[in-house]
């Protein structure tokens, strides 16, 4: 009976303690792939922390060095991960849109493991060896994944654009047709010049923003995709003024004031 | 006889035989004929109900706004309203300034971190005059932050 007793003692500790240990360590991992973001706050003070610990010897050096290495690794981790989420959140239409947004998130993927095996090497690292990898890192920052954030930065960018592009079409056929019932009454040369300078401004507002998702599939420099992007954002923004002028004139030509006037 | 038997026997009468199958004919002879298959007749069956469901779906479409920028549609002067036209235009600004702002942050990224970019003195590997540089730093004035590209040139030195 007593065996019996704690028999079933010991199958109740271990219920309990089993599913709370698999907890800890999931919570344990997780916080290891994702840092706090106060973790990710590096200042001065994180830095000069080493020269202090250097005056405590070479092993209090390399402890500070590979904690501080660890942890900026993290935060790139972090930050890659943060970017594919925003990346994969931004709602795009079309296949080549889409075919843009999964190779991006793959080259963020890819980044990923890239951090992770720099991150691998870091326990067995001496002091050199830690200097080696945060140089290999910088290194390979500034010539893969800045660009690469550039390029994720410039696509939702672009992606957010593209309502701005459907209203502005909506509102040009809108305005096409309050002209057109005015010119039946009475034409007006200046509306005629205006609607037709607006027309134009979108055409060319599309054909820039088409041209902007060729050069993201043609993976071209972000300089170029940016310029293009703004570029047509330049344009939709001239269209919008020649809108502006239209109502002005509309609103004087009207016998009642139908819309408000601006604020 | 009583009035009682006479209505009895009038329970019993019947049509002449004769008589019944004259008027049995003269009905049937004039009961309209099954119609005939009639190619107009069809044609005019599925023209008016093609009819019926196109006025019904115009309706519907009218109703429910779809039309908005047709022609049938009236002329929408809300289209000329500057309020809404302020606020779409206001949204492209918006956008604009973003991509000025990207355009900022990358052109701020490719310049070289100058923070904590200073060279290996001659005490590396011990201590790396990064490092002391930004112990210094953080001596002599406040705190700063550093970006992931600081932190890492600081550790490479």
């Amino acid at each position: 009976m007593k065996s019996l007793r704690a028999t079933g003692v010991f199958i109740l500790v271990l219920a309990t303690a089993v599913p709370l240990a698999a907890s800890v360590a999931e919570t344990a991992h997780a916080s290891a792939l994702a840092p706090a973001p106060d973790a990710c706050t590096i200042t001065t003070d994180d830095a000069a922390a080493i020269a202090t610990a250097a005056a405590q010897g070479l092993s209090a050096e390399l402890a500070a060095r590979r904690a501080l290495l660890t942890r900026v690794i993290g935060c790139a981790i972090a930050d890659a991960q943060t970017l594919k989420a925003n990346l994969n959140a931004a709602s795009v239409q079309g296949g080549a849109a889409q075919n843009i947004q999964s190779q991006l998130s793959g080259q963020l993927d890819d980044a990923v493991t890239y951090y992770n095996l720099e991150l691998g090497k870091v326990a067995q690292a001496g002091i050199g060896g830690t200097q080696g990898i945060a140089r290999e890192t910088l290194s390979w920052r500034s010539g893969n994944y800045d660009p690469l954030a550039a390029r994720v930065s410039n696509f939702m960018l672009w992606a957010k654009n593209q309502a701005l592009f459907d209203t502005a079409g909506d509102r040009l056929g809108q305005m096409k047709g309050v002209v057109s019932f005015i010119y039946q009454a009475a034409p007006n040369p200046e509306l005629e010049a205006d609607i037709a300078s607006a027309e134009s401004l979108i055409v060319a507002a599309n054909s820039e923003n088409m041209q902007a998702e060729q050069a993201q599939s043609q993976a071209l420099p972000p300089d170029q995709v940016l310029a293009l992007i703004q570029q047509s954002l330049q344009s939709l923004s001239d269209a919008y003024q020649k809108f502006s002028d239209i109502s002005a004139t509309v609103q004087t030509l009207l016998p009642t004031n139908t819309a408000t006037p601006a604020s | 006889m009583n009035l009682f038997e006479t209505l009895k026997n009038l329970k019993n009468i019947e049509p002449d035989p004769a008589f019944k199958e004259q008027s049995k004919r003269a009905v049937l002879a004039v009961m309209p004929a099954a119609p005939a298959w009639n190619a107009r007749r069809v044609l005019f069956r599925i023209v008016e109900t093609g009819a019926a469901v196109a006025l019904t779906g115009f309706f519907v479409l009218l109703i429910t706004g779809s039309l908005s920028s047709s022609r049938l549609a009236p002329v929408q002067y809300s289209a000329i309203d500057p309020a809404s036209l302020h606020a779409e235009a206001q949204a492209i600004d918006m956008q604009i300034h973003l991509a000025q702002l990207d355009y900022t942050t990358s052109a701020a990224e490719s310049t070289p971190v100058t923070a904590s970019a200073v060279k290996p003195s001659t005490r590396k590997p011990v201590v790396a005059a990064g490092v002391a540089a930004a112990s210094s730093t953080a001596t002599s004035t406040a705190t700063t932050t550093l970006s992931l590209d600081e932190a890492l040139q600081a550790l490479s030195n």
